[in-house]
């Protein structure tokens, strides 16, 4: 992972082309097969007609901040689950196969972004679940420290 | 010293068949587990019909490129089979519980995919192209 230079309030600003993603992981057969055979495409499906997938920008986010942001986002699903790591693709990645990126910083997570789908994804799953697959193609497992 | 030498029933490039076998093997287990990791991960567990097209399909397309198969559970009830090529190239089978199948291919940054109703004339031409395509160097 690139080192981060920012500290954790800093606005990290656009997105770099080479920046790292993180798609959080948060599941451990998805752990299994991220670190056997490949990131599943499920890891990049969101519900049926969401046209951004959220991630978190792994080379401005100081590790300790990432890891917080995927332990909060664990601890609120429910019922609660483990954080176990990112599937990480960068951003000339996901635009290579169609997709944007986009930094979205929230209040609790200034290093947030989205990657967004086209909008014709938004009434049909099948291209939701192949933008879904490119994006698992392309991305690494990468465990938390 | 490490043999390398094709035996007389493999092709060059292929892995031996002990291997072949190995991998098979490790995917069907992964098919086994795929209904508790569905259970675990609260998804659909998938059909029986699900379970069955996507069991017969993957040791038909083990034919065509042997290679070790990724499977696993999708939310809407699938089980997904998937093969991974150099430079983020995928094909993705997904096995639908209603019996439907779809086949998803993203190679060099190009999207293409077919859906069938039903599984029974799969592996077809669509699928074995996209399969072949995975390791197909780019024209320059």
């Amino acid at each position: 992972m690139t080192e981060a230079t920012s500290s954790p309030d800093e606005n990290p600003g656009p997105l770099g082309e080479w920046e790292e993603l993180g798609r959080g992981i948060f599941s451990r057969s998805h752990r299994r097969k991220a670190a056997g055979t490949g990131v599943p495409a499920e890891v990049f499906l969101e519900h049926f007609g969401v046209s951004r997938i959220s991630v978190d920008r792994l080379s401005r986010a100081p590790t300790q901040v990432a890891i917080a942001s995927g332990e909060r986002i664990a601890a609120e699903r429910q019922p609660p689950r483990s954080f176990y790591g990112w599937a990480v693709v960068t951003v000339e990645a996901v635009r290579s196969v169609g997709c944007e990126a986009i930094d979205s910083p929230l209040p609790d997570n200034p290093y947030h972004a989205d990657i967004l789908l086209p909008e014709s994804v938004e009434e049909d799953r099948d291209a939701q679940g192949q933008y879904a697959a490119a994006l698992a193609g392309l991305s690494e497992w990468r465990p938390r420290p | 010293m490490e043999d390398n030498t094709p035996r007389d029933n493999q092709l060059p490039g292929q892995p031996e068949s002990s291997q072949v076998l190995a991998d098979l093997e490790e995917a069907l287990q992964d098919l086994q587990e795929v209904p508790d990791d569905a259970r675990e991960d609260g998804m659909a567990v998938p059909s029986e019909v699900a379970f069955t097209n996507a069991e017969r399909l993957l040791r038909a397309i083990y034919r065509i490129s042997p290679r070790r198969y990724g499977v696993y559970a999708m939310s809407d009830g699938c089980v997904a089979v998937d093969a991974r090529g150099p430079k983020g190239r995928i094909v993705v089978v997904m096995c639908g519980s209603d019996g439907g199948v779809l086949c998803l291919v993203t190679i060099d940054g190009k999207h293409r995919r077919a859906r069938y109703s039903a599984a029974q004339e799969l592996p077809d031409g669509f699928i074995r192209e996209a399969l072949a395509d995975l390791e197909k160097v780019p024209a320059l």
